[in-house]
């Protein structure tokens, strides 16, 4: 009877020291991942018995487990490697992104008192915020009296950027220094009128060789209005 | 008692911020503020009072206030700012703030506070030069 239903009787097993010893080994090395010596240990004959069955499905399991070991590890040395790779890529890029951010605001004195600034590609916030930064510091240490930003290399602008542009010219204002934008090609200008961008107290000339010519001319202006009082003066006397 | 003291500490208080009260110095016919202290409210308001007197009494054609040493400026000193402009044009005079530090222009920019009722150059040599074109 308990032949039949090994489930619920006692099971006759034969237990020798050795297969106890083989078992217990093999699964100490398992423990310390050493699978090869594992299985080596495991792959004894086995008989028709209870325990035989049992070593068979812990060595079946064992392989099984060999094999997604193996697997994870694979995965794991290509995650790393490709971990590796973006890491050197994304350095690459922050480094171009510098780079990029150090030429993107040029700011050159084309006359004594006069700064400029060409603005090329994309304006974005961030790039919108240092280029006011950079402008304004440099207006302060150099104490220029006018600034003329160079809108000719952008080909396009939107609401926002109109609005950096905007804010902009009224930080330089701030300071006390005038902020002249000039080069606004045609479909910008369309694009302004279109979106309604009050373009109130920024003064916008059509190149920069205009900015600069007003400049002149206005500082002719003052230099004549101080020497006037002097020479009626000296006329009077 | 109690009532007493505090009215003391009171009394102290506002004798400190009167100690604390800004110089104006006038040079031929402008009025000059160089504002070397962090401005609070109540500095900020003495000196609008004390600049209208002084416009007042001195006939000062222009006014200028030096904030270079001013590292925060709040939209309610921007409004005192603005007022005291206002107040002085009224008075047939010019109102010119020399010197804001560009991280007070940018912060200003970004909160959408507008400073247009006073007149802003780079400097104090600046300020001078177009008061005295305006005369």
């Amino acid at each position: 009877m308990p032949e039949k239903t090994p489930q619920n009787g006692p099971v006759e097993v034969e237990f020798t020291r050795s297969r106890l010893d083989a078992l217990i080994q093999a699964l100490a090395y398992a423990a310390i991942d050493d699978f090869e010596s594992c299985l080596s240990l495991m792959r004894g004959d086995t008989e028709g018995d209870t325990f035989a069955l049992l070593e068979k499905e812990f060595t079946d399991f064992l392989s099984k487990l060999v094999g997604a070991k193996k697997d994870l590890n694979d995965a794991l040395v290509q995650a790393e490697e490709s971990n590796r790779e973006l890491e050197s890529k994304l350095e690459t890029i922050e480094r171009q992104q510098a780079a990029i951010r150090e030429l993107s605001t040029p700011i050159i004195e084309v006359w004594a008192g006069v700064l400029c600034l060409p603005v090329v590609g994309i304006v974005d916030s961030q790039r919108s915020a240092e280029m006011t930064e950079t402008l304004l510091e440099t207006i302060v240490a150099k104490q220029a009296r006018t600034a003329i930003v160079d809108i000719t290399g952008i080909e396009a602008m939107d609401t926002k950027t109109a609005d950096h542009f905007i804010k902009m010219a009224k930080a330089v204002r701030l300071l006390g220094a005038d902020c002249i934008l000039s080069g606004i090609n045609p479909s910008i200008a369309q694009t302004l009128t279109h979106i309604g961008v009050d373009l109130t107290g920024i003064r916008t000339l059509r190149n920069l060789r205009d900015a600069l010519q007003v400049f002149l001319r206005e500082q002719a202006a003052i230099h004549l209005a101080k020497l006037q009082p002097l020479a009626e003066g000296s006329a009077q006397t | 008692m109690k009532r007493s003291t505090a009215a003391s500490t009171g009394s102290d208080g506002r004798s400190r911020a009167s100690d604390q009260s800004l110089a104006i110095i006038q040079i031929r016919n402008c009025l000059l503020v160089s504002i070397q202290t962090e401005l609070h409210d109540r500095l900020a308001l003495d000196l609008q009072e004390a600049l209208m007197e002084r416009v007042r009494t001195a006939g000062a054609r222009g006014v200028i206030l030096d904030v270079s040493a001013v590292e925060v400026i709040d939209s309610y000193i921007t409004r005192i700012l603005n007022d005291i402009g206002k107040s002085v044009r009224f008075m047939g005079a010019e109102c010119y703030i020399v010197g804001i530090r560009p991280a007070v222009a940018m912060t200003l920019i970004e909160m959408g506070v507008e400073l247009d009722s006073v007149h802003t150059a780079l400097n104090l040599d600046l300020a001078l030069e177009r008061l005295e074109l305006l005369q």
